[in-house]
């Protein structure tokens, strides 16, 4: 090997196959070890972390979202636990998320389906959101027939049989129960509505 | 021409003689040693395993240390495989690196040891096989007048055949340095060896 040291050659060895053997077992052991899965304890466990830190982000990605929406249902699933703070909150989103519904033009069977929910979410709260629902369904009536046409919406929502006298004139008389209001407005939504129209008409008497 | 060359600075001599690049027959097991791969660790094993335990023993002057440092140095070679950066040349730096590493701890592991009565050392001698069998006891006793690194570095030209970069990178030195150490070091050599300066 050195030409200036020839003496140096004396240091050099030759590793025997036993030792080599044995070395060679030692580094597959190290391999094995390093390359091994982790224990399951320790996977779940960073599942769980990742899951925690995760939630309050898609919570709040969650707050606009409306009917039809993929995190709608994360909302919703929220809500009981934001109502321990603010009472009021489902009502206030269930007649947002009809306003929002109306301004996205979704299918009227849809805004009309959420209506009802909004409806019977401001059930004992305060008229003003009453008055937004109102708003929302003479918006919806006003837009309706160049949208949808009035048969899908008869259908769909109101009832399953076509409209009748007896029909409007439930809703007639359901109008002339409310003590204060525009009456353009009662007119329309006595004639939108229809048969189902007739409770939240009673629920609405006093409001004023 | 000998007699001209010392006449030269360690470090203009040895720039003309360390510089060799050449390919290393390691470079196509690179990526194969970051990825844990069996084979790749069994080829460079065995292309570096003399050279390694050589090293060693004319460090520690003692076979079977060697050979277990040796062994170590391929087990943290294992757990920091996908650091390893560079091409072949890189990685039997690396090893030579943790090999020296090694060996040093080994020097420490003997100062810390207490020393043993000669009374009470036992009948039956320990299996060795120490420097002296090899290189005999002139040799043996240059080498261990040399200082930690000047032994490093003779042993790593002259035994294992490092050029001056790769022995800069084992000692943690520059190029310069390195050959500056080199030259010294063969000087001491040499003269211990009682040789001409």
């Amino acid at each position: 090997m050195s030409k200036e040291f020839p003496e140096m050659d004396r240091v050099r060895l030759t590793v025997d196959e036993t030792t080599r053997q044995r070395h060679l077992g030692s580094i597959n052991s190290a391999i094995r070890a390093t390359t091994a899965p982790q224990p399951r304890r320790l996977r779940f466990l960073a599942v769980g972390i990742a899951i925690l830190l995760l939630l309050p982000v898609i919570a709040l990605a969650s707050e606009g979202s409306v009917p039809g929406d993929f995190l709608y249902p994360v909302k919703r699933a929220v809500e009981p636990i934001v109502e321990v703070f603010d009472v009021d909150v489902a009502a206030e989103r269930r007649v947002e998320e009809v306003e929002i519904l109306l301004d996205r033009q979704a299918p009227t069977d849809v805004i009309h389906s959420h209506i009802d929910e909004a409806r019977e979410a401001v059930t004992d709260h305060w008229s003003e959101l009453s008055d937004r629902i109102d708003v929302v369904v003479a918006e919806l009536d006003r837009r309706e027939p160049q949208v949808d046409g009035p048969t899908e919406r008869t259908g769909d929502q109101v009832s399953d049989e076509p409209p009748t006298r007896e029909n409007d004139q439930v809703s007639t008389d359901n109008s002339n129960e409310i003590d204060s209001g525009d009456a353009a407005q009662r007119d329309v939504t006595t004639t939108t509505v229809g048969t189902t129209d007739a409770t939240q008409g009673r629920d609405r008497v006093g409001d004023g | 021409m000998s007699t001209l060359a010392l006449t030269f600075p360690a470090e203009v001599v040895w720039i003309t003689r360390l510089t060799d690049t050449t390919v290393n027959p390691l470079d196509g097991y690179v990526e194969g040693i970051r990825n844990r791969s069996d084979e790749a660790f069994r080829a460079v094993y065995h292309a570096t395993v003399d050279d390694l335990v050589s090293f060693a023993f004319g460090m520690v002057s003692d076979r079977r240390t060697a050979e277990d440092i040796v062994q170590q140095s391929f087990v943290e070679l294992v757990k920091a495989a996908p650091k390893i950066k560079g091409n072949g040349t890189a990685l039997r730096a690396w090893l030579f690196k943790s090999v020296r590493y090694g060996c040093l701890d080994e020097y420490r592991r003997r100062a810390r040891r207490p020393e043993i009565p000669h009374d009470d050392l036992p009948e039956t001698p320990i299996e060795q096989d120490p420097l002296a069998d090899h290189l005999g006891p002139d040799l043996e006793n240059a080498l261990l007048s040399l200082s930690k690194r000047h032994r490093t570095v003779v042993l790593l030209r002259h035994v294992v055949g490092l050029n001056g970069e790769e022995i800069a990178t084992v000692i943690g030195t520059s190029r310069r340095a390195a050959y500056a150490a080199l030259g010294r070091a063969e000087t001491r050599l040499r003269a211990a060896l009682g040789g001409e300066e």
